[in-house]
């Protein structure tokens, strides 16, 4: 049966790129709940994971130890943008549309800067030292290596940012947070603080989802602002409040984007480089039909 | 130093200078009474840009081509073809001119009030970013279906409506001035709809929408008039750029465009159009002097694409205005004409009515 094996490729790979989406748009959402934030320059750091991620692999770091660090490198950039642009902001009383704003800047600012650096250092587009070998075949699709390290590392993400929240008193400071800003600082929960550590796990979770994307396939320095509006999606259709429906969402723009496409392709002959606009599609009907309150007025 | 030695490529640097001013004054302006008066930070600027640009090239395909008998109205012949026709027929050119120009306003404003109505009871960063992936819905699918305005490649060979004139530079410094006077009427005509009553309910809107719905306004259909006005505008400014380049190409319409008219609202003043007004007359001279061929002309050679440093510093800029000075250069100012009218009015009725309102107008 040709058309079950071609699906069960489609299937696999969208499995990767899901996966890849998932984990920015959790960091995405989770920085929006503690800090109002809608942060355009989420991608961004996506696009540093990625490179730093790229370029220690090809100095002849170990796959896993580069993606360690490259998260990490990312995760700082992330506390350091809030520690020097929102946070100041923040205190001087910015409302959520300036604040937006600003991360456009932040996020231009970002991007051209890493776009000079490549352009100057000649690595506009890069592709990593790892090598994806297929463990197995589902039909005509390869289960590889980066598959079984991207999912090992998005569970151990999902279970720990779970635990996190669920179990903790960190977690509970959060939930305070992303409730009540005001109410959570007077009743003494350590706001700047957790405030640090969210902005640490969105840094991390995008940094990875970069890295892996690195992995995966050749990177130049708009890779994150291309994916931005996926992982906004993504978020969209969790509705920026809950993690499980962010990962949901996740999965649903990453299949719906490969499925549909695929079967419209192979049934209407469409061209696949309407490809993007089936996630635009999918917003725009979440929107209408199920008008997540968090983003109402 | 200045390499610029015959007069002629002086006055088409001047003329480009101008008509790039004029397009970006339109399309602050036009941003500015949706970001800056009534709180509508559309970032979906380039669609309604776009489609200005697409009404222009589809009327000239249109209109041209069964006259020309063109196969394919996107190839250089065509372009040629139609460029040649354009010439021996002034007349035609100037009513298709006029013609598209309006089609524009009509048919982006249209376009506009439809995208205001999935997107306009959202939160305003999310409305911001709906816009914006209408836009790029819209130029993904435009540079994609061919049949538009030619898909990845785009249209070239657009005759503008002073086609025919001689000498060259000329010509393009009276359409260039042209266009600089229909910015400054566009100007001119929307400070005095922000001086009405309806524009200051604009205002009310921003600040509290609540409030205004308690007097009687609806805030909904104040923001769908709002940004069918100010896509109206793009659309116009969409328009008269096609003519000027005489292409249409669906990558020039990306965000951070977008982003760098925003700059100029923020930069020269948020909800003062004449603070816009400043704001983009900065950055179109730095954009124009920041492009590698101004930079070849006076001398320097840079090892980089100049691209990527100029919207660098478009992001930096963004974020001091929004951190130092958050009203921008040339601050908000109050409506104007209730205090003129109160006073006139108060006037002609006695002196001890002028009194008391002076006293609380001190």
């Amino acid at each position: 049966m040709l058309i079950i094996e071609e699906a069960l490729r489609q299937v696999v790979s969208s499995l990767l790129v899901s996966v890849f989406y998932s984990t920015a748009a959790v960091g995405l959402t989770l920085s929006f709940n503690i800090t109002k934030i809608a942060n355009f320059a989420h991608a961004e750091y996506i696009t540093i994971g990625a490179y730093v991620g790229a370029i220690l692999t090809l100095i002849g770091l170990d796959p896993i130890l580069a993606l360690i660090a490259a998260a990490g490198v990312a995760s700082i950039v992330a506390v350091s943008t809030d520690e020097v642009f929102y946070k100041p902001l923040y205190k001087r009383g910015a409302r959520p549309l300036q604040l937006f704003v600003a991360s456009i800047g932040v996020g231009l600012f970002l991007r051209y800067l890493m776009s000079l650096y490549a352009d100057i250092g000649d690595l506009l587009f890069l592709s990593s030292r790892f090598s994806q070998q297929p463990l197995f075949y589902l039909g005509h699709g390869a289960v590889t290596n980066l598959h079984l390290l991207s999912i090992a590392l998005f569970v151990l993400f999902i279970g720990f940012l779970y635990s996190l929240i669920s179990k903790t008193k960190i977690g509970k400071g959060m939930r305070a947070i992303a409730s009540n800003p005001e109410l959570a600082l007077v009743s003494g929960i350590p706001v700047w603080k957790i405030r640090r550590i969210a902005w640490l796990i969105a840094g991390f979770a995008a940094g990875l989802a970069g890295v892996l994307w690195s992995y995966y396939t050749s990177i130049n320095p708009e890779t994150g602002w291309r994916m931005l509006l996926w992982v906004f999606s993504a978020s969209i259709i969790g509705g920026f409040t809950s993690i499980w429906q962010t990962v949901l969402g996740g999965f649903i723009i990453g299949y719906s984007e490969n499925m549909v496409m695929w079967f419209l392709n192979s049934l209407f002959n469409i061209d696949p480089a309407y490809k993007p606009l089936i996630p635009y599609g999918v917003i725009v009907i979440t929107l209408l039909v199920r008008k997540p309150p968090a983003l109402l007025r | 130093m200045l390499m610029i030695t015959d007069p002629s490529g002086l006055i088409i640097l001047i003329s480009s200078l101008i008509m790039y001013l004029s397009i970006y004054i339109m399309l602050s302006v036009s941003t500015n009474i949706e970001y800056g008066f009534t709180g509508i930070p559309n970032l979906g600027k380039t669609l309604f840009y776009f489609m200005g640009a697409i009404v222009a090239a589809r009327i000239v395909i249109l209109v041209y081509d069964p006259i020309i008998g063109a196969v394919n109205p996107f190839d250089a012949k065509t372009a040629v073809m139609r460029t040649s026709y354009a010439i021996q027929n002034p007349p035609l050119t100037i009513s298709i001119f006029i013609l598209t120009t309006i089609l524009a306003i009509i048919i982006s404003g249209v376009l506009g009030y439809l995208a205001s109505y999935p997107a306009i009871s959202l939160r305003e960063d999310f409305l911001a970013i709906t816009l914006l992936i209408f836009g790029e819905a819209m130029r993904i699918f435009v540079r994609t279906y061919e049949p538009i305005v030619g898909g990845v490649f785009g249209i070239s060979g657009i005759p503008g409506p002073l086609i025919w004139f001689e000498p060259k530079p000329l010509a393009s410094l009276i359409y260039s001035s042209i266009c600089m006077i229909i910015a400054v009427i566009v100007f001119l005509l929307l400070e005095s709809f922000l001086n009405s009553p309806l524009g200051r309910v604009l205002k009310a809107v921003r600040d509290d929408d609540l409030v205004a719905s308690v007097f009687g306004k609806d805030p909904i259909k104040v923001r769908a008039l709002v940004l069918t006005i100010g896509s109206g505008i793009a659309g116009l400014a969409g328009a008269l750029y096609t003519f000027y380049s005489q292409a249409v190409f669906p990558d020039d319409f990306v965000p951070p465009f977008t982003f760098f008219i925003l700059a100029m609202v923020l930069l020269g003043g948020v909800g003062n159009n004449v603070g816009t007004v400043v704001g983009a007359v900065l950055l179109s001279l730095f954009e124009r002097f920041s492009q590698a061929s101004m930079l070849e002309l006076l001398g320097i050679r840079i090892g980089f694409d100049i691209s990527y440093f100029r919207y660098m510093m478009i992001g930096l800029l963004i974020i001091l205005v929004l951190m130092f000075r958050s009203q921008g250069m040339i601050p908000e100012k109050p409506v104007k004409t209730p205090l003129y009218e109160i006073l006139l009015r108060r006037f002609n009725t006695g002196t001890k009515r002028q009194e008391k309102v002076n006293e609380n107008n001190i």
